[in-house]
């Protein structure tokens, strides 16, 4: 077997590349200078993001699992969670706050609310004006199409566009106006805004997603989960929240819990992670190629939102 | 009567003839269109872009996977054994692929490709993919610097 490929085209490289993950490709990027001015190009970086992100089997989503008591990060691969009933977590550096986009609100009763937003682009950070008087900061926002969203006094949905720094509302399922349903937490599933509703039994929750973003209409009750019967040990319901649909699975976080649903309604079946299990928050995130302290790709990078 | 039979004859650019199961063949895009254009009683399809030896290695490949009540496991031994070529046949076998428009022989290639780098350092990376090293001793130590994390 001879040692290397004369005149690889570099279409196949980069189909060969846009498949690796992250901490290889900034090692290939010492390879050569032409290596170096590919992988770090505004396309290969945006394409590898959208590659990742849209993967269906979720091999580059992780889940990072912060705990306050030790004030530190743990991430552990999605695809490991729906797999495996036992998974280990990996320790991860605190990151520093200068690489993530913030969105930035102070919650004191005695004040005002203030929200600020620091841009990338412009290394600053503004007020927001015209904040709605109920910016629930118990929840982390969630982020669809470009707006982080927060669910509001359980009646309303509130977005700010991170884009322009406007606040947007929009109207939840009708369903729990006649009954005695609440509307419990506000999550994404793929692409979608979704809800998760009490309903008339106390050990189904329903889930709801908005097919149409912004369309109130497009609001469908797509099926409903069972709770396990110890569900008291999964303290209260609104921490629960569903993640990513891996086929015809979805991955659900009960308070420090991760557990797995599959839409054929079967009970759910834990999935543990071994070394981090008092863990106070967990978000999906993937690794990518763009550099905050460039403006390649910023726009991109301005999809991350993080609750301070 | 075989013009009107199940055999389909590939031929490549050195002339080697390739006689397939016409429910084989016409699995692909590629070959299901040339064979509604191409004169019936001849059967035979041109494949101007692709040499014989190449072909062989195709074939054996489409053969074992059309193959009627194969398990996963002989295809995954088979596969293993398949892809042990060189990294220039590996090459050839893709371009091929792509021209024939079988995008599950071509990502089977990719993989293997992707395995045979995987963990190498990037000295190994570069005669992999014929890379010249244009970096200076000192530009290359910067970029490692600035990419430390990615070493660990």
């Amino acid at each position: 077997m001879e040692n290397s490929i004369p005149d690889l085209p570099t279409e196949l490289v980069i189909e060969i590349l846009l498949r690796l993950p992250v901490k290889s490709l900034l090692k290939f990027r010492c390879a050569s200078k032409s290596w170096f001015a590919l992988i770090s190009s505004a396309e290969f970086v945006k394409t590898h993001l959208s590659l990742n992100a849209n993967s269906n089997e979720y091999t580059r989503h992780k889940v990072m699992m912060f705990e306050r008591t030790v004030y530190g990060f743990r991430d552990c691969s999605v695809s490991s969670l729906f797999n495996n009933s036992f998974n280990e977590a990996n320790d991860l550096d605190y990151p520093s706050d200068y690489n993530i986009v913030v969105i930035f609100a102070r919650y004191d009763f005695s004040l005002p609310i203030e929200v600020k937003r620091y841009s990338l682009k412009s290394d600053s950070w503004r007020t927001v004006d015209n904040c709605p008087s109920m910016v629930p900061l118990q929840q982390s926002g969630r982020f669809v199409d470009g707006k982080l969203h927060w669910l509001c006094m359980k009646r309303s949905i509130i977005s700010i566009d991170l884009a322009d720094g406007k606040w947007g509302e929009m109207e939840l399922p009708y369903y729990w106006k006649g009954g005695g349903g609440v509307v419990l937490s506000l999550g994404v599933l793929g692409s979608n805004l979704s809800v998760l509703c009490d309903c008339d039994d106390p050990y189904m929750l329903d889930v709801w997603l908005m097919k149409e973003y912004g369309v109130k209409e497009s609001w469908t009750k797509m099926f409903a989960i069972k709770m396990p019967d110890d569900q008291l040990v999964y303290g209260y319901l609104g921490q629960i929240r569903l993640h990513l649909a891996s086929g015809s699975e979805i991955l659900v976080v009960f308070g420090s819990t991760f557990m797995i649903y599959n839409l054929k309604g079967d009970p759910l079946r834990s999935s543990k992670v071994i070394n981090s299990n008092n863990w106070d928050e967990a978000e999906i995130y993937i690794e990518s190629l763009v550099c905050p302290f460039s403006t390649v790709g910023t726009e991109d990078a301005t999809k991350m939102g993080l609750r301070l | 009567m075989m013009s009107l039979g199940k055999l389909i004859t590939l031929k490549t650019n050195d002339n080697e003839e390739f006689k397939l199961d016409k429910t084989v063949a016409v699995k692909l895009e590629i070959i299901k269109n040339i064979v509604q254009d191409v004169d019936c009683t001849s059967n035979v399809i041109p494949l101007p872009n692709i040499d014989g030896k190449t072909m062989t290695k195709v074939v054996k490949y489409w053969k074992k996977h059309s193959e009627e009540g194969v398990t996963e496991v002989q295809l995954k031994n088979f596969d293993q054994d398949f892809l042990k070529m060189s990294h220039s046949e590996l090459h050839d076998v893709h371009l091929a692929a792509k021209y024939l428009d079988d995008n599950q022989l071509k990502e089977v290639i990719i993989q293997e490709f992707l395995d045979r780098i995987k963990g190498k350092p990037i000295e190994e990376i570069r005669e992999v993919f014929g890379i010249v090293n244009d970096y200076t001793p000192e530009e290359e130590e910067e970029v490692r610097r600035e990419n430390a994390w990615a070493f660990e």
